[in-house]
């Protein structure tokens, strides 16, 4: 007689099977090129080599390494480079996994094309830029200078718009089926007692929940004394998440620059604790000089709220990237 | 370091409470118009001289007139004209009949400061002089060397919008000066105070805040500004840019003919070290830098016939070096 853990089990994966052999019959196969440098490998793909004309369909680049997500400060890519298809939104996440006791991080750019002619169209090859954490001589943490990775282009074709609406029975197949298995998957999952081995925890992290993780992953600089440092880092993590949130290029833009972008996201008075961080961080870096601890324990943690503030304000900013690179 | 940084915080902003002093009696005078009076202190802070380009009738010399009293120091407008010669400014030797001999006659120049009102109506012999004793701080008449008194400014107009029968300053002279500004009209509140002040008839008094020893003091300390290295790299780059773009990621090499000369390195530190002690500290930040760099740029970027054609200005082009840029 079987036990209910491992009856649950099987039922999940019959529907799960199931529910993959109803869905995928019929569809044409997915396309990826993926480049690879050292510690990181960038892939650029697709779900169908297929697709109708006037239907948007979603195209991927996946930026992928094994370490820290401070390990590498990522530039987003440039504008696509597209034949036969316009761009009609892009977005922008970031993916964390465990694997046998290291970090796996996933920086994925979405963007949703539509397909204008019939034919053959291309998605030009994706540039990615970046610079990679290392030591400099005295040891001391420091970036790699500019280095680049692009994909191979793909080629897809692009049929005819469909003339008559058809039910998607495959399509509302599937998604039952995923539903009613993922479901089946978490009750299973609640239901287990003992502790196996590690498993894969996918938490999507959102650009602000990176920074502030990373505003309180450096305070250990602030209880050691290395007060430079950690204006440093969190400056960087600053200047990084506001490029996530805005699509733009943070490296030219002086603190003044940077609270006049902001205006129309940040209230006033949000608008003041940032100018005030960046003030501290100049008289850190820049005179040498440092207010008291708690002082600066004080500006951080105006600073940690002014972000949460920003995200409340406007959620799930993703600006047209393609917009927002271009000079 | 750390030790002397924070006592040179503290001096600088203890030294520095009259700037607020100067341009609250300036703004008694003029209204709106504060980027211009910034830069004329900045100029006066660091020692640089300025050209500014802007329509008659935007206070220009009004705004030095009041300056010169508000800081006790000489002041004389020169109208440059096409039969302007070099000893109207400089000076020259006049003939004593009693005593039978030369003595020199010193010219206006020999002031603090001077405004040298259309200076490219004037031959290019006339430039020469007021350029050459901006840049040697004193002039020879006959055969003796005659110093400038310090704090020795001048400030030169050009009128943007009659250019027949003018000199323009060849680009060499105009690397001069330290600043080149370019203003526009006040806004409509901002007329509509200048209506109000300027048409009862009385005449606006200011008060003296300080005087010459005080300015030369001043000048001083801003000489003692910190400036820290990666601010340093930060001007060097940004110059070297105006030079290479292309190594620094910008397409513009076919827009710039000639970037900026080791002058706008020089001055682009002073003038950043003035900004900061305007704003009452003792060290230098990028801000200090990116505010003053246009001023200190604009006019020596020499650009090409494709950046003419596409209509493309210095400010642009500078603008996207800032951008790109990284900041420290």
């Amino acid at each position: 007689m079987l036990n209910k853990p491992v009856k649950f089990r099987r039922l999940f994966l019959l529907i799960a099977v199931l529910s993959v052999v109803l869905g995928t019959s019929g569809r044409s196969n997915a396309q990826e090129t993926t480049e690879k440098a050292t510690d990181i490998s960038v892939r650029a793909k697709l779900d169908k080599t297929e697709y109708h004309c006037a239907v948007p369909f979603e195209f991927q680049v996946e930026i992928v390494w094994f370490g820290e997500p401070g390990d590498f400060d990522i530039e987003p890519p440039q504008k696509l480079d597209l034949n036969g298809l316009e761009l009609l939104q892009s977005s922008a996440a970031n993916e964390t996994t465990t694997s046998e006791g290291r970090y796996r991080v996933i920086r994925r750019y979405s963007y949703v094309l539509l397909p204008v002619l019939t034919g053959v169209a291309t998605i030009g090859q994706v540039q990615i830029h970046y610079k990679q954490k290392t030591l400099d001589e005295e040891g001391k943490p420091a970036f790699s200078e500019r280095l680049g990775l692009a994909t191979s282009p793909l080629t897809l074709s692009i049929l005819p718009q469909p003339k008559r609406l058809r039910v998607p029975w495959k399509s509302l197949g599937l998604m039952a089926g995923f539903i009613v298995s993922g479901a089946l998957f978490f009750f299973f999952l609640r239901r287990r007692r003992t502790m196996e081995r590690p498993v894969d925890a996918v938490v999507e992290l959102s650009a602000e929940q990176q920074f502030l993780d990373n505003l309180q992953g450096e305070e250990h600089l602030l209880v050691e004394g290395e007060i430079r440092e950690f204006f440093v880092r969190t400056e960087r993590a600053l200047l990084t998440f506001l490029r996530q949130r805005t699509g733009l290029d943070m490296s030219g833009k002086s603190a003044a620059d940077i609270s006049e972008l902001l205006a129309d996201r940040m209230t006033e008075e949000d608008r003041k604790v940032l100018e005030h961080y960046f003030e501290t961080t100049h008289l850190v870096k820049f005179a040498g000089q440092h207010p008291e601890r708690e002082e600066i324990e004080r500006i951080v943690r105006s600073l940690g709220r002014s972000v949460k503030n920003m995200e409340k304000s406007h959620p799930d900013a993703s600006a047209d990237k393609s917009q927002a690179t271009t000079r | 370091m750390n030790v002397d940084i924070k006592q040179l915080n503290e001096r600088i902003h203890q030294e520095s409470a009259f700037v607020d002093t100067i341009l609250s009696e300036i703004g008694k005078v003029i209204v709106g118009q504060n980027y211009m009076v910034e830069r004329l202190l900045i100029g006066l802070l660091s020692n640089g001289h300025i050209l500014i380009e802007g329509v008659p009738g935007l206070a220009k010399t009004l705004s030095v007139k009041t300056l010169s009293d508000i800081t006790d120091l000489r002041f004389q407008r020169l109208q440059f004209t096409p039969d302007l010669l070099p000893a109207d400014l400089v000076g020259t030797m006049i003939y004593n009949q009693k005593e039978g001999t030369f003595v020199p006659k010193k010219g206006p120049i020999f002031t603090n400061l001077v405004l040298a009102d259309e200076i490219n109506r004037a031959p290019a012999k006339v430039q020469s002089a007021l350029l050459e004793s901006m840049q040697e701080r004193q002039v020879t008449i006959g055969d003796t060397s005659y110093p400038l008194d310090e704090p020795f400014l001048v400030m030169a107009t050009q009128n943007p919008i009659e250019q027949e029968g003018t000199y323009p300053l060849p680009e060499a002279q105009v690397d001069r000066f330290m600043l080149k500004l370019r203003i526009n009209y006040p806004n409509k509140k901002e007329e509509r105070s200048i209506l109000d002040r300027m048409t009862t008839g009385h005449k606006i008094e200011v008060n003296r805040v300080i005087n010459k020893s005080d300015v030369l003091r001043a000048r001083a300390l801003v000489n003692d500004i910190y400036i820290d290295d990666k601010i340093k790299d930060y001007i060097v780059d940004l110059v070297f840019a105006t030079r290479n773009p292309e190594k620094y990621g910008l397409k513009i090499s076919e827009l710039i003919q000639y970037g900026a000369s080791p002058r706008a390195t020089i001055y682009l530190t002073t003038a950043a070290k003035a900004h900061a002690f305007l704003k009452r500290r003792g060290y230098v930040t990028p801000e200090d830098v990116k505010t003053i760099g246009k001023d200190i740029l604009r006019h020596r970027l020499i650009l090409t016939y494709e950046a003419e054609a596409e209509d493309l200005t210095s400010e642009e082009l500078i603008q996207q070096i800032f951008d790109k840029v990284e900041v420290p």
